[in-house]
C-alpha cells in the first residue's frame, strides 16, 4: 500500500497560531502505519492461505480422489486390453501390412513428380469449384427471394390491378432465372472437371489406398483402445482443464447422478424424486472388469440381475437407494450414512474415515446382508417369483405367515386367504385333558420341540421375585378358562382297527407328507410332529378328526384322505399303539399348578384396578370367589391380555382385535419411537447384556430373540409388561423375518416404478403361493433335482433331471433311473464332464455342493422305505419305489387339460388305483383351484424360454456366446435363462426371433409354447377333426391294439386291468381324452425319457430307427400322431 | 479432568444455582471490578476458561454439545464477551482513576481528537475485511453445516431450541404464558432499549468510559444483559437436553429421564392449601389474591421505589418519566421473582385464568 496523498490543508483544524506541520508525516495519523503495513500484509497472507486451504481442500475431495485412481486403473484395463490383441501374430500382420503400405508408396514415389503436378491441378480447380459453388448460391438465393416479391405483387394485381408492374417485375425474374442458369453450367463444367482429376488421382494411388485401408481395418480395434487410454489420460495441455482452480470449466472427474422419480423419496411435506449420486465414487459399480477391486471402485457382485443396461434393474432406472437406503445425494464416506457389517468393519472405518454412525439420517444403509429386504416394495405379493435371489426375504416372508405373525401384527397383504395359524379351541376339553393343556402352556416345546406354538410364559422379564409364581396362577387360569367354555360333541367310539395295516397306511398314504414323527424318514413340518400325539388326544377325536377334519374345523389346512371307518380305524390303532405315539416325551410334565387364592385375588385385583376403581374391583373379585369363578373369570382376562384368540378360536373371542402393533409400514418408522430400554447405548445402568447399536435391524433382532428383552432392568407391573411370546426360531429364521420386517417401508414407488407383472407371471406368483399354501410339494415334485455349476466356458449351468454318482466308477451321471436301460433311453443318460468325482461326488451324495434337491416330494423317502419292507403284499426296492409315489409334477402345465385338472382338484378321484398314497380332498373354492391350474400353466410358461434354449443349444451344438451373438441377447442373460433364471419377455421374444432366423421350428423341437387358459375341447375331438383325420385314426387302433406295443398291457382301460404286479401298472387310457394335452401325448409317446426322466414307459419309437411299417407305413411322427388321435378319442362308444 | 469434579459440577447444574451463582459473580465483579480489571486476572481467566475447556473435551457428553456446528459460536460468543467487558472495565478503571486524580482522562482528551478517514478509518476496516473474509473461509471449510435430517411434523426434534439468540426467550418460557414471554415481555425489551436515551437524560458517561460515575445504570444494563439474556442463552444451548430437562455439562443427554414437575397456581395455593376450602367458582373470586398481588406489585412498587430506595432519581427524572422507568424495570425484576417462586415453591402461575389464556 502506497503512502496516502497527501491530505488537503484543513484550516479550521488546526488553531491559527499554531505552525502549520507537513500533515503527511506518520506522525500525524491515529495508527502507526509502517505497522498496519505489517499487518495488512500478515492477514492477506492468512487469506491467501484460506483460499489455498479451500482449493486443495475441493481438489482433495474423496469422490475426486476415488475417480482419479478410477481413470488411471481404466487406463490399465484399456492398455491391458490392448496388450491382449497384441499377440505375435498381430504383430507381424502388422508389419507386413505396413511393409504393403510402404512398398505402394515407394512405387507412387518411383513416379517422380507426377503425383505433386496432379494435387496442384486439383487444388486449383477445388478453388475455381468454390468460386463457382459461391456464385451459384448467390444466384439461386437471389432469384428465390424475387419470385417470392412477385408472388406478393401478382396477389395485389388482382386487388388494384396493377397489372403492369407484374409484366415489369417478370422480365426481372425472366433475366434473375438465365443468371442463374449460366452460373449453374459454370459450376457443372469446373465440377466435371474436378471430379475428373479426383478419379485420376485415385487411380494412381489406388494400391496405395487399397493397403493402407487394409492396414487400418487390421489396427482398428487396437487404434481405438489406444486413443481412448490417451483421451482418458488426459495428458499434457489436456490435463490443465483438471487442474485445480481449474477444474469448473470442462472437467473430467464429474459428480454422477441418477434422477429417478418413479422411486420417490418421503421428505415429510412433499414427495420429491430421488436422486442417487452413489456412482460418483462407487463408479465401477455398473461396469464390469472390476470384480476384484476394492471399494468404492468395484463392480457389482450381481451384475447379471442389477445396474447392467438390460437387466431387470438398470442403473438409470433404479439407483441405489432403494435397496441399500442410505443418502443418495452424498458425496463423502460420513455423509452417505455408511453402515458397517460388523464391530470390526466399524473399528477399521472409524480409523480410516473417522466414521461415526449418523443419527440424523432416518433411513442409513442397510447392513449388506440385510439389503434384499428392500425388494419387497417392488415385489410385494411376488415373492415366490424372487425368493431365489432374495432367499432370506422369501424366508422370512413364508416364516411370517406360517409362524402367524400376522395374526397378532396388521401386515399388508397377510390377511386374505390365510387361516388361522393354531387348532381350534372350541372343542379342546373332548380332544385332551386340563393337566395336557396346563403343561402345554408352561413350555409348548418341552411336549414337542419343533412347535410353532410360541412360549408364553416363564420368559426373560418374569424372572423377579415371585414371577414363577404368577405365571403358574396365570397357566392355571387360562387352563380352567379354556376347559370350561369347550363345547362337548358327541364322538363315535373307534371300532377295533388292524394296527399293522395302519402303520403301512400311515406309512405311504399320505400323512408323512405333512406330519413326521421320531424314527420317520421325512422332513415333513408342513403340519405338527406326532410324536406323543396319543397320549395327547383322546382315541374317539382322533378318529373323529382324521376321517374329515374340515368337518371339526372350517380353518384348517389339514385335507381329508377319504379314509374308510375302517383305514381310520386302523390308523388310530396304530397311532394308539406304537410307542412313538402313545409315550409322553420327556421332560413334559403336565399337570394343573397348584393355585394360592390370595396370590389369584391379588393378581385379578391389580390387573381390574388398571380399569376399574379399587371399590369395584374389590367387589368383583369378592363375587367371583364367591361363586367360585375367579380363575376362569381371571383366565379369559388372562387370554385378552396374551392375545390367544388371535391364533386360535376361542369362544367369546370372535370379534377380538388384534393386540401387536401395525406392521405395514414398521420400517419407516423412527428409531426413536423405538424402546430401546436400558440396552440404548449411552444410557447405561446394567450391562451385562450388551450394548446395541442405535439402528432398526439391531433392535428387531433382539426383539425377535427375545421379545421381552427390552423390559429388562424395568419396574413395572405384570399387565405393562411385554407380553410378546417367544417363538420357536433358529437364528437364521430370526435373521429371515428381521430381514422381512425390515421391508416393510412406507411404500411410495410408483406405478411405473413398481415390478408390473404380465398376466403369466402374477399367475405364476399366485399359483406358487398357493401351492406353498397348500403344501402340495409335500406329496408332488415341481422341480426334478438338478446339479448347478459353473461349466468349463465360464457360465453358470444347471442339469435337470436324475442325478447320481457312481462310486464305483468315480463319476457323476446325470440322468434317467438307475434301471432304465430295460425301458429304452439309455441314450439320454450323460456323463457330466464338467464336474470332476473327486472335487464334487462327496459333495453331491451328501446334498451339498452343486446338487439342487428337487423342489417337492418330501413324502418319497417314506414311500421307498415302506415299499422297500413291503406294503400290502407288494415291494419295491431303490427309486424302483417311485412308481409308487404320487406323481412327478414337473411340466404339468404342458401335461394335463385345464378343465381336467380343474375339475380334478376340486373334487380328486383315484387315477392309478394301484397307488396307496393318495390326493386328498382339499375342499378347493373355484378361485383357488383355478389359481392353482393357472399357477402349473405359468410355471410351464416360465420354463418354456429355458427349454427352448437347451434345445436349440443341442440342436445347432451353439455354445452361449453364439446364441448371445444370434439373439442379441447379452451372454449373461443367456446363462442367466438357461441356469433356470426368470426370462423376460423381451429376452423369450429374441430367442423366438432367432429360432425363426435358424430355421428352427420350435413348436417341432419342444412342442407349443404354453399359454393362460384353454379350457376349451381339444381339436383331436372336434367333427372336423375326425373327418379329415379318419384314416390316420384308424391305423392309430391299429397301432394301439398291436401286440408289439400293447399298451394295455400295462395301462389300465375303464374297468379293464392289465396283468401283473401293479407297480408296472400306468393310468387309466380312457381318461386320456379328457385328461391329457394332445402335444403332451405325442411328446411322451415320442420321446417319454424327455417328458419325464425316469419314466418307466418305454420308448416305442426310438429316434432314428423305422418301426411298425407293416402295421402302418408312415414316418415316425406320423405313427405317433395315429395314436395320439386314437388315445384322444378312445372313451367314444364307436371309432371308425 | 477427574470424575468427582465431574459430579461436583453436575451437582452444581441446576437453573436455580447457575442464575444465583452467575447473579453473585456479577456483583463480585462490579465490586472488586479493578482486581478483574487488571492485566494477570484477564490473562488468569482466559487460561482457566481455555484449560476447563480443553479438560472436559476428554468428556464425551461434553464434547459432543461443545462441537455441534451450532454451539461452536455460543463459545467464540463466550470469549468476545469476556473480552469486550474485561476491556470495557479496564477502560473505565483507567477514566475513573485519572478523574481520582484529578487529571482529564484519556478517552476524554482521545474523544476531542479527529483522524484521518484514510488511512485511520478505511484501512483497518480493509485489514478488519481481509481478516473476517479469511475466518468466513477457514470456517465453512472446516466446520460442516450442521444440517439434520428432512423436517418431520411427526418428529420434532428433542430438545427443540430456538436460535441462539433466541434461547433466552425460550428459557422465559419455562416461567411465563407463552403471550408474555413471547409477545408481551419482548416487546418491553426491544421498546424498553429504545427508550434508555429519553428515560436516561444523564449525559455522564457519553463517549467515554466509566464506572464511578454511572453504576447504578451500568449494573442494571449488565444484570439484564449478562444474567437475564447471555447466561440464558448459555443455558439453552449447554444445559437444556431433550424435553427442555437441565443437564450438567458431563451429562448424557438422556431422551427418557424422568423428573418430577407438578406446579401449582397461586389460586390453588391460598383456596385449597392455605384457607383449606374448594376453589371459588368465580373467576374473579379465585383469582383476586393474585391480581390483587400483581396489581399491587405494579401500582404501590413504583410509588414504594419513588419514595424509598429511588428517591433520588425519581426526583431528577420527573413522574413520567420514573413511571416508566420504574415499570419496565419491574417487569425485568419480574423475570426473576417468578424464577424464585418458581424454584422454591413450584409455583405455576400468579394469575390463572386459563378460560381466557390469561395467566401471569
Amino acid at each position: 500500500m502506497a503512502d496516502p496523498e497527501t491530505p488537503k490543508a484543513a484550516p479550521d483544524a488546526v488553531a491559527p497560531d499554531e505552525a502549520p506541520e507537513p500533515v503527511w508525516d506518520h506522525a500525524s495519523y491515529h495508527y502507526n502505519i509502517p505497522r498496519l503495513h505489517m499487518w495488512f500484509t500478515v492477514v492477506s497472507l492468512g487469506l491467501l492461505a484460506t483460499v489455498g486451504w479451500m482449493v486443495v481442500d475441493d481438489y482433495e475431495r474423496e469422490w475426486k480422489v476415488y475417480q482419479r485412481e478410477f481413470a488411471s486403473l481404466r487406463v490399465a484395463q484399456t492398455l491391458a486390453a490392448q496388450a491382449s490383441i497384441e499377440t505375435e501374430d498381430f504383430t507381424a500382420r502388422e508389419a507386413d501390412l505396413s511393409a504393403a503400405v510402404e512398398a505402394a508408396q515407394a512405387s507412387l514415389d518411383a513416379r517422380g513428380d507426377e503425383l505433386e503436378t496432379l494435387d496442384e491441378q486439383i487444388s486449383v480447380a477445388f478453388g475455381e469449384w468454390q468460386n463457382a459453388d459461391m456464385d451459384m448460391k448467390f444466384a439461386k438465393a437471389e432469384f428465390v427471394s424475387y419470385r417470392y416479391d412477385i408472388e406478393g405483387a401478382i396477389h395485389r394485381a388482382e386487388v388494384d390491378g396493377d397489372v403492369d408492374a407484374v409484366a415489369q417485375q417478370r422480365a426481372r425474374l425472366a433475366s434473375l432465372e438465365a443468371d442463374m442458369g449460366s452460373a449453374r453450367a459454370v459450376y457443372e463444367e469446373v465440377d466435371a472437371r474436378h471430379r475428373a482429376l479426383t478419379s485420376e488421382r485415385a487411380v494412381m494411388t489406388a494400391d496405395l489406398d487399397t493397403a493402407t485401408s487394409a492396414l487400418s481395418a487390421a489396427t482398428r480395434e487396437r487404434d481405438r483402445l489406444a486413443a481412448l487410454a490417451v483421451s482418458m489420460e488426459r495428458a499434457g495441455p489436456m490435463a490443465l482443464l483438471d487442474a485445480p482452480m481449474l477444474d469448473f470449466i470442462q472437467p473430467s472427474l464429474k459428480v454422477q447422478k441418477q434422477v429417478l422419480p418413479h422411486l420417490p423419496v418421503n421428505l415429510n411435506f412433499v414427495t420429491a424424486d430421488r436422486i442417487d449420486m452413489c456412482t460418483t465414487c462407487h463408479i465401477a459399480a455398473d461396469k464390469g472388469g472390476f470384480e476384484d477391486g476394492a471399494q468404492p471402485l468395484v463392480s457389482h457382485p450381481r451384475l447379471d440381475l442389477f445396474l447392467k443396461d438390460g437387466t431387470p434393474h438398470p442403473l438409470s432406472a433404479t439407483g441405489c437407494t432403494v435397496c441399500h437406503d442410505g443418502r443418495g445425494e452424498g458425496l463423502s464416506f460420513q455423509t452417505t450414512s455408511h453402515t458397517p457389517a460388523n464391530g470390526e468393519v466399524w473399528e477399521d472405518w472409524h480409523h480410516d474415515y473417522g466414521f461415526h454412525p449418523d443419527h440424523y439420517w432416518d433411513l442409513p444403509m442397510l447392513p449388506l446382508d440385510r439389503v434384499e429386504s428392500s425388494c419387497y416394495q417392488c415385489h410385494e405379493g411376488q415373492i415366490d417369483l424372487i425368493a431365489d435371489d432374495a432367499p432370506r426375504l422369501a424366508e422370512g416372508a413364508y416364516l411370517v405367515e406360517r409362524m402367524g405373525c400376522w395374526s397378532c401384527h396388521d401386515i399388508k397383504g397377510f390377511q386374505d386367504g390365510l387361516m388361522r395359524v393354531g387348532p381350534d379351541l372350541a372343542t379342546i376339553a373332548s380332544k385332551t385333558s386340563a393337566d395336557w393343556i396346563a403343561g402345554w402352556l408352561r413350555d409348548p416345546r418341552q411336549f414337542r420341540p419343533s412347535t410353532r406354538m410360541p412360549s408364553f410364559f416363564h420368559l426373560s422379564n418374569y424372572q423377579d421375585e415371585g414371577g414363577a409364581e404368577r405365571q403358574d396362577v396365570t397357566v392355571a387360569a387360562i387352563t380352567s378358562f379354556l376347559t370350561g367354555v369347550s363345547e362337548m360333541p358327541s364322538l363315535d367310539p373307534v371300532p377295533v382297527g388292524d394296527a399293522v395295516h395302519g402303520a403301512e397306511l400311515f406309512e405311504v398314504v399320505g400323512c408323512q407328507g405333512c406330519h413326521t414323527a421320531a424314527g420317520g424318514v421325512t422332513d415333513a413340518d408342513f403340519g405338527p410332529a406326532l410324536d406323543g400325539v396319543a397320549s395327547k388326544v383322546a382315541p374317539e377325536y382322533l378318529y373323529a378328526w382324521i376321517r374329515d377334519p374340515v368337518a371339526f374345523n372350517a380353518e384348517t389346512r389339514m385335507p381329508s384322505l377319504r379314509l374308510t371307518e375302517q383305514e381310520a380305524a386302523d390308523i388310530v390303532a396304530h397311532l394308539t399303539s406304537d410307542p412313538v405315539f402313545t409315550a409322553i416325551p420327556d421332560g413334559f410334565e403336565p399337570g394343573v399348578p397348584e393355585v394360592d387364592g390370595d396370590l389369584l385375588a391379588d393378581m385379578a385385583l391389580t390387573v381390574l384396578q388398571s380399569s376399574l376403581t379399587a371399590e369395584e374391583a374389590q367387589s368383583v373379585v369378592a363375587d367371583q370367589q364367591a361363586a367360585g369363578t375367579l380363575l376362569p373369570y381371571f383366565g379369559e382376562k388372562m387370554i385378552s391380555q396374551s392375545g390367544c384368540f388371535s391364533c386360535h378360536n376361542i369362544p367369546g373371542f370372535e370379534n377380538a382385535q388384534k393386540i401387536g402393533t401395525e406392521l405395514t409400514e414398521w420400517a419407516s418408522k423412527d428409531v426413536t419411537k423405538l424402546d430401546f430400554s436400558f440396552l440404548e447405548p449411552g444410557v447405561v445402568v446394567e450391562r451385562d447384556k450388551g450394548e446395541i447399536t442405535h439402528s432398526r435391524w439391531e433392535w428387531l433382532q433382539e426383539k425377535i430373540k427375545d421379545p421381552r428383552v427390552f423390559d429388562h432392568g424395568r419396574e413395572k407391573p405384570d399387565h405393562e409388561r411385554l407380553r410378546m411370546p417367544l417363538f420357536n426360531l433358529d437364528a437364521d429364521q430370526q435373521d429371515a423375518i428381521a430381514t422381512f420386517v425390515l421391508g416393510l417401508k412406507k411404500n411410495l414407488v410408483t406405478e411405473q416404478g413398481r415390478a408390473n407383472l404380465n398376466p403369466e407371471k402374477q399367475a405364476l406368483a399366485d399359483g406358487l403361493a398357493a401351492i406353498r399354501r397348500a403344501n402340495c410339494q409335500g406329496c408332488h415334485v415341481f422341480e426334478e433335482e438338478a446339479l448347478a455349476f459353473t461349466g468349463s466356458d465360464g457360465h453358470p449351468r444347471l442339469l435337470t433331471g436324475r442325478v447320481f454318482v457312481d462310486e464305483d466308477e468315480e463319476e457323476i451321471w446325470i440322468s434317467l433311473w438307475r434301471d432304465a436301460q430295460g425301458f429304452g433311453g439309455v441314450s439320454q443318460n450323460a456323463f457330466v464332464e464338467d464336474l470332476d468325482y473327486e472335487d464334487h461326488g462327496e459333495a453331491i451324495l451328501d446334498g451339498a455342493g452343486p446338487y439342487v434337491a428337487a423342489w417337492g416330494g418330501e413324502l418319497f423317502p417314506a414311500i421307498e422305505r415302506a415299499y422297500a419292507k413291503g406294503v400290502g403284499g407288494l415291494s419295491a426296492a431303490g427309486d424302483k419305489a417311485r412308481s409308487f409315489a404320487p406323481p412327478v409334477l414337473a411340466d404339468q402345465g404342458r401335461k394335463t387339460q385345464t378343465a381336467w385338472l380343474f375339475e380334478f382338484l376340486k373334487g380328486p378321484w383315484s387315477l392309478r388305483p394301484w397307488l396307496m398314497a393318495r390326493m386328498p380332498t382339499f375342499g378347493f373354492t373355484d378361485a383357488q383351484a383355478k389359481t392353482i391350474v393357472d399357477g402349473l400353466t405359468a410355471m410351464a410358461i416360465r420354463d418354456y424360454p429355458r427349454r427352448l434354449l437347451g434345445a436349440v443349444q443341442v440342436e445347432r451344438d451353439m455354445s452361449f456366446e453364439d446364441v448371445a451373438r444370434a439373439s442379441g441377447l447379452h451372454v449373461d442373460t443367456v446363462a442367466r435363462i438357461a441356469s433356470g433364471g426368470l426370462a423376460s419377455d423381451v429376452a423369450r421374444e429374441k430367442l423366438l426371433a432367432m429360432c425363426a432366423d435358424l430355421g428352427v421350428d420350435p413348436d417341432a423341437l419342444i412342442g407349443p409354447a404354453p399359454a393362460l387358459g384353454g379350457f376349451g375341447l381339444v381339436d383331436e375331438r372336434r367333427r372336423e377333426y375326425l373327418a379329415a383325420h379318419g384314416q390316420r385314426m384308424n391305423a392309430g387302433r391299429d397301432l394301439f391294439e398291436n401286440e408289439d406295443i400293447a399298451c394295455l398291457k400295462c395301462h389300465i382301460r375303464g374297468a379293464v386291468l392289465p396283468e401283473g404286479s401293479p407297480e408296472g401298472w400306468g393310468p387309466d387310457l380312457e381318461m386320456a381324452s379328457r385328461r391329457l394335452q394332445p402335444d403332451w401325448i405325442r411328446r411322451w409317446i415320442t420321446d417319454p425319457q424327455q417328458v419325464l426322466p425316469g419314466t418307466k414307459m418305454p420308448t416305442l419309437f426310438p429316434e432314428g430307427t423305422e418301426v411298425f411299417q407293416d402295421i402302418y407305413a408312415a414316418p415316425r411322427p406320423e405313427q405317433v400322431g395315429a395314436i395320439k388321435d386314437h388315445l384322444l378319442n378312445l372313451d367314444r362308444k364307436t371309432s371308425n | 479432568m477427574p470424575e468427582s469434579i465431574k459430579a461436583f459440577i453436575d451437582q452444581l447444574a441446576s437453573p436455580t444455582t447457575v442464575i444465583v451463582l452467575s447473579s453473585v459473580l456479577l456483583f463480585a465483579l462490579l465490586r472488586f471490578r479493578n482486581i478483574f480489571a487488571s492485566v494477570p486476572f484477564g490473562v488468569i481467566s482466559l487460561i482457566a476458561f481455555v484449560g476447563f475447556y480443553v479438560l472436559s473435551m476428554a468428556d464425551e457428553d461434553f464434547r459432543l454439545i461443545v462441537t455441534k456446528g451450532d454451539n461452536v459460536p455460543i463459545t467464540i460468543m463466550l470469549l468476545l464477551l469476556g473480552a469486550s467487558t474485561w476491556v470495557a472495565f479496564r477502560e473505565m478503571k483507567r477514566t475513573d482513576d485519572a478523574v481520582d486524580a484529578g487529571e482529564t482522562p484519556r478517552c476524554v482528551v482521545e474523544g476531542r481528537q479527529k483522524v484521518f478517514v484514510w488511512p485511520d478509518l478505511v484501512y483497518i476496516e480493509l485489514i478488519a475485511a481481509v481478516l473476517v473474509g479469511a475466518f468466513l473461509t477457514a470456517w465453512s471449510v472446516g466446520i460442516d453445516a450442521p444440517l439434520e435430517q428432512p423436517a418431520s411434523p411427526t418428529n420434532s426434534p428433542n430438545p427443540s431450541k430456538a436460535p441462539w439468540y433466541f434461547l433466552g426467550l425460550q428459557e422465559m418460557l419455562v416461567y411465563f404464558d407463552p403471550w408474555l414471554a413471547g409477545v408481551v415481555f419482548p416487546t418491553f425489551i426491544l421498546v424498553g432499549l429504545m427508550a434508555i436515551p429519553y428515560i436516561d437524560t444523564n449525559p455522564k458517561g457519553n463517549g467515554y468510559y466509566t464506572f464511578k460515575e454511572r453504576p447504578f445504570a451500568i449494573g442494571f444494563f449488565l444484570y439484564g444483559f449478562i444474567i437475564l439474556w447471555v447466561v440464558l442463552i448459555i443455558m439453552g444451548t449447554f444445559l437444556r437436553g431433550p424435553n427442555w430437562n437441565f443437564f450438567g455439562p458431563y451429562e448424557y443427554w438422556d431422551p427418557h429421564i424422568s423428573v418430577p414437575l407438578v406446579n401449582v397456581n397461586l389460586s390453588e395455593f391460598f383456596w385449597l392449601r392455605w384457607l383449606d376450602r374448594p376453589l371459588p367458582g368465580s373467576i374473579l373470586l379465585r383469582e383476586a389474591p393474585g391480581i390483587l398481588i400483581t396489581l399491587g406489585y405494579f401500582v404501590a412498587g413504583p410509588a414504594i421505589m419513588q419514595y424509598t430506595l429511588f428517591k433520588k432519581y425519581a426526583e431528577k427524572m420527573g413522574p413520567v418519566r420514573f413511571a416508566i422507568f420504574a415499570i419496565l424495570f419491574l417487569c425485568m425484576v419480574s423475570l426473576l421473582i417468578k424464577m424464585v417462586l418458581r424454584w422454591a415453591f413450584n409455583l405455576k402461575y400468579i394469575i390463572a385464568i386459563p378460560e381466557f389464556f390469561l395467566n401471569v
